[in-house]
């Protein structure tokens, strides 16, 4: 079985598609186009025109949103909830407040130091009624989807291709990996390191993956500068600041990629007690700091 | 009196049957919290590859 791969840039980071049959890779290349700008158009926090902005503009009032917004939102308060609040899509002021307030792209070193870090305001106080999409955020939340949108949208484009074409099927988006249909012989080869431009070819090792998600979360990507100092996008919701640098990149696989993210997410923010945070949850995970912890089954 | 036994018996079947309902509802309620309210572990976990090459990356974005 022969996989074939495409890409293109994609929110602020790559897309990719895998099939495991050559002929159709075009097909899903033109699906999986269509599944990200519609996430881009429904979840941006960065385009004036997307959904998020507007109900970021209709602040205290209750919102009907579309279906798309309405189950990231979803997944992010799902996250937040089975993450003990690790991974809160209330961190938007923060995220902001650090600097990154635009396209990663358009980010330039900027003298100013960044905003006084404060708690994330905390993800119970979105109200939420995901079966009529209605939505109230109190004016002092903005939500940054950016953490579980991407990890949703590869989960869903690759049952939705892998259902249309009838074939095996990985997304990549990011370093954010969901997989339908059947897999390749020997499984899915997928090269894990600190960035995911380099880790297809310069990995740190490379692992099989048969079905569900694999997601990685690094420090190391994501960057910008701020008074001299180097900040990336990983906020601790409990003090508004970025994660405390234990480790710099981890690399968990789950049922879907939207739980492998938000497990990669959370040990990122918990830090030192990620590796028994992760035993107990039974994810296989890579933990990448000094030195590198594999629990859950991972290999070695 | 007869009136207000009456009502009262029926009042007390048609409590029961919603306090069954109720008892079902938040038992399967339940269940379904018991298998979606948790991160996902997957069927099997990531092998080593044997082949060296990657298909594709995953790393930070």
């Amino acid at each position: 079985m022969t996989v074939v791969a495409t890409g293109f840039p994609a929110l602020g980071s790559t897309a990719s598609v895998l099939v495991t049959e050559p002929a159709l890779a075009a097909d899903a290349e033109r699906l999986l186009r269509a599944d990200v700008a519609a996430l881009d158009e429904a979840c941006s926090r960065f385009r004036p025109d997307s959904e998020l902005s507007r109900l970021h503009a209709n602040a205290d009032t209750e919102v009907t949103v579309g279906p798309l917004l309405a189950d990231a939102i979803g997944v992010a308060l799902r996250a937040a909830r089975l993450s003990g609040g690790l991974v809160d899509p209330t961190v938007g002021t923060a995220v902001i407040g650090l600097g990154y307030d635009r396209d990663l792209a358009e980010l330039t070193d900027d003298p100013m130091p960044p905003a006084r870090p404060r708690p994330a305001p905390g993800w119970q106080r979105v109200a939420f009624d995901p079966v009529r999409r209605r939505v109230r955020l109190p004016g002092t939340v903005r939500l940054d989807l950016g953490a579980t949108a991407k990890a949703m949208a590869a989960d869903r484009s690759a049952a939705r291709i892998a259902t249309a074409l009838g074939c095996g099927v990985l997304v990549g988006l990011g370093g954010d990996i969901g997989t339908a249909g059947a897999a390749p012989e020997g499984g899915w080869r997928i090269g894990v390191g600190d960035d995911h431009r380099l880790a297809a070819d310069e990995p740190d090792v490379v692992v099989t993956l048969g079905s569900g998600g694999l997601a990685t979360s690094s420090t190391t990507c994501r960057t910008w500068r701020r008074a001299g100092r180097t900040v990336h996008h990983i906020v601790d919701p409990r003090t508004g600041g970025v994660a405390e640098p234990v480790w710099r990149t981890v690399s968990v696989a789950a049922a879907s990629c939207v739980d492998a993210n938000t497990a990669s997410t959370a040990a990122i923010v918990l830090g030192r007690s990620a590796p028994d945070w992760l035993r107990r949850a039974g994810l296989p995970a890579r933990l990448v700091g000094r030195d590198v912890v594999t629990v859950g089954g991972w290999p070695r | 009196v007869q009136t207000v036994t009456t009502w009262t018996a029926g009042g007390s079947l048609v409590a029961a049957a919603v306090l069954a309902a109720l008892l079902a509802h938040g038992t399967v309620a339940a269940r379904q919290q018991a298998t979606t309210d948790q991160l996902g572990t997957p069927d099997n976990p990531p092998a080593v590859s044997d082949t060296g090459g990657a298909d594709i990356g995953s790393g930070g974005s």
